[in-house]
């Protein structure tokens, strides 16, 4: 192709020339363009450019041979004008003279190098046709394709690597940035842990535009819902508070959950549930022979359920204090609350006093479950004095009921909490359990709440759990010989309650001294028949000793407060009961009906 | 009440294992009764958990038939309650009494 347009640029320049000088393209007009021949073969790297005229068959008449420089030395060209030359057209360059064909190409060996020859036929505007060519050696033309080989290599290189840059740009810009924008931006929200509210900002429309959009509306949700989680825990967390106050509070009420006496025990316990019920037990020593119990379930939870056991509560303690029965303690109570009960809040409530002089428990019950009454192995409810709710109806008759308790009898009492309990099954711990769980637990309280804990296992507590226990102690009574051997029953008694060993010990060194003194004097010379000594014992908050005997009345308590001075060397007299008095906290000496009654109190301290 | 009897030299211990009470207090006699010479009369009290006022007289009649023999008296490894009666009946200054 660049042939084409060499040997065209030739041509053109030939006409021009001629149209110029207004010559024929014959040898005259030769010299005329020799010159601007010889600048294009400069030019356009030709080795020749020419003007022929094919004359007959195999020869060839040169009007112009225009040369490269480069062939001056050896190839002057002058003498190439009118040179007639041995050459046979090619078929291709026929046909371009015959006007067959516009360009012809052809290769031919030349004197210096392979030529490559392209010609065009010319006609002058006097109408004579010649043919104008040029020659080009093979090897330019090779080192020139060659060279736009390298040249367009370069090129694609060039534009390969302008487009990989634009590329890189472009993505860079569009993918990467963006990209790395959003990584940044979820490691803040997430990995920080921060959840900053800040924003992915990327603009434009793109797929990343929308997931940065994405992601931030995300955010926002994301941090509205942990606000408004953090808030409604704040909620419960207040609400809890408050009920875990109520709940104190509720508890404060109470009075300790053991109270042991010389005669009596009382056990109890309420383990409120979470949203606070309204149970309560409560007991109260009236006198030094009377003790009241109670316990009840107030309607309804919550703060207005705790209020509304507070006064309940304090009207019972209130009237028992005036000395009112069971009867008349809920007859009072429940006129007082119905009065002024607006908000028809009702509590059940079993009540009983128990008289130590009678061993009388008289109870009464406003809708309260039935207690059970335990004894020597059986269960008995305590029904008989069954009355309405409290709070609800103004004017409601209680009636009395009284049950003889023996030693070791115990009431127990409890709120449908107890049977109610539920477990993970949706299953009820029942009567059934509970008569069970009576029957065979020494400590019932402890022993059932540890019951209802295993037996819930975790489920949640849907009602307070309240229990009370009240039991006559047992006490224990001996008859003894008067022999000194007999003192071992004293001791097994001793040794056999659940006191403290240190005191048990001293309890004994009590005991045997004025037992021993007892044996040694009371009757002398010879004891009659069928006297004994009696020896009673019971454990409470104090421990108490007896001992009665029908021998000579004897004050052993007297003069034995201090123990005089002593010779190692000589009999020492009253150290027994010396030690004996030492030990114990109070003691008492009566005659009665001829009878010495030694009574000995010691208190226990509590352990720690 | 168990009493074992360990003679070393011239004394001699009587270690006691038990209640000293009014039952058991005669055999802490007997023992003594039967020791006619030493040098030392040891009562090791390691043993003993009790005493009752017989058994605080068995050991004040101990200490003077150590006086009669020319022995040395002492009670050994006396536990705290028992140290607190040896107190208060005032046989703590009198004889030697050492606490475990």
């Amino acid at each position: 192709m660049e042939q084409e347009i060499m040997v065209n640029a030739y041509a053109d320049t030939v006409l021009e020339e001629a149209a110029k000088y207004n010559a024929p393209l014959n040898e005259s007009f030769a010299q005329n363009i020799w010159e601007r021949g010889n600048y294009i073969c400069e030019l356009y790297h030709i080795d020749f450019a020419y003007i022929l005229l094919p004359l007959e068959k195999g020869k060839i008449k040169y009007i112009c041979v225009s040369q490269n420089s480069k062939f001056n030395e050896i190839n002057p060209t002058d003498k190439y004008i009118g040179k007639i030359s041995e050459y046979t057209l090619t078929a291709d360059e026929q046909a371009v003279w015959q006007g067959e064909k516009e360009i012809s190409h052809s290769v031919t060996a030349a004197k210096v190098s392979h030529e490559i020859s392209t010609m065009k036929r010319v006609t002058d505007p006097q109408g004579n046709a010649v043919i104008v060519g040029v020659d080009q050696s093979y090897e330019d033309v090779h080192e020139s394709v060659i060279n736009f080989f390298f040249m367009l290599a370069g090129m694609i290189l060039i534009v390969s690597v302008a487009i990989y840059l634009f590329l890189y740009l472009v993505i860079r810009q569009r993918v990467s940035k963006p990209a790395q924008k959003i990584s940044e931006g979820m490691h803040k929200f997430i990995i920080d842990g921060k959840r900053s509210g800040e924003k992915i900002e990327l603009g434009g429309k793109d797929e990343f535009s929308m997931i940065a959009d994405s992601f931030n509306s995300m955010t926002d949700d994301i941090n509205n819902y942990i606000e408004n989680i953090n808030s409604l825990t704040r909620e419960q967390e207040r609400q809890n508070a408050e009920l875990d106050i109520a709940a104190r509070i509720q508890k404060g009420f109470l009075p300790e959950e053991t109270f042991v006496a010389a005669n009596y025990k009382v056990r109890a316990t309420m383990i409120p549930a979470k949203n606070v019920g309204g149970d309560f037990y409560d007991y109260l020593t009236l006198d030094s022979h009377r003790i009241l119990t109670v316990i009840a379930d107030v309607s309804g939870k919550g703060v207005s359920a705790l209020q509304f056991m507070a006064v309940t509560m304090m009207l019972i303690r209130q009237y028992a204090k005036m000395g009112c029965t069971p009867a008349e303690i809920l007859t009072k109570t429940n006129d007082t609350l119905s009065s002024n009960n607006a908000e028809m809040l009702f509590t059940t409530a079993f009540l009983g006093i128990y008289d130590t002089r009678t061993a009388e428990f008289t109870y009464s019950n406003a809708g309260h479950n039935l207690p059970y009454l335990i004894s020597g192995g059986t269960l008995t409810a305590l029904g008989g004095a069954n009355g309405s709710l409290l709070g609800l109806f103004a004017g409601e008759k209680y009636e009395n009921k009284a049950v003889k308790l023996a030693s070791g009898d115990s009431v127990f009492m409890y709120t449908d909490g107890v049977t109610e309990s539920v477990n993970a099954e949706n299953r009820f711990f029942g009567e059934k359990r509970l008569q069970d769980e009576l029957l065979s637990k020494e400590d019932k309280v402890g022993g059932i709440v540890a019951e209802l804990l295993s037996f819930e296992n975790g489920a949640e507590q849907h009602d307070d759990i309240t229990m009370l226990e009240f039991t006559v102690k047992a006490e224990t009574e001996l008859e003894l010989d008067f022999e000194v051997s007999e003192f071992a029953k004293i001791k097994a008694a001793i040794l056999s309650s659940d006191l403290p060993r240190s005191v048990q010990l001293s309890l004994c060194l009590t005991a045997e001294e004025y037992f021993t003194n007892i044996c040694s004097y009371a009757f002398r010379p010879t004891v009659p028949e069928g006297e004994k000594i009696k020896f009673r014992f019971s454990c409470g908050d104090k421990v108490t000793m007896q001992f009665e005997d029908g021998g000579a009345p004897f004050n052993p308590i007297k003069g034995s407060e201090e123990l005089e001075d002593y010779d190692i060397d000589t009999k020492i007299g009253g150290l027994g009961r010396f030690i004996a008095l030492s030990n114990v906290d109070d003691a008492k000496y009566e005659n009665i009906n001829g009878k010495n009654v030694l009574t000995l109190i010691k208190n226990i301290k509590e352990e720690n | 009440m168990n009493i074992s009897i360990q003679k070393n030299g011239g004394a001699i211990t009587l270690i006691l294992d038990g209640w000293l009470d009014t039952m058991s207090s005669p055999e802490l006699a007997a023992e003594v009764e039967k020791i006619n010479s030493a040098a030392a009369i040891i009562l090791d009290f390691s043993g003993v958990e009790y005493i009752a006022s017989s058994g605080l007289r068995q050991v004040v009649a101990a200490s003077r038939k150590a006086k009669e023999i020319g022995a040395e008296f002492s009670v050994i490894n006396v536990c705290p309650e028992i140290m607190s009666i040896f107190a208060l009946t005032g046989l703590e200054k009198k004889l030697s009494i050492k606490a475990k």
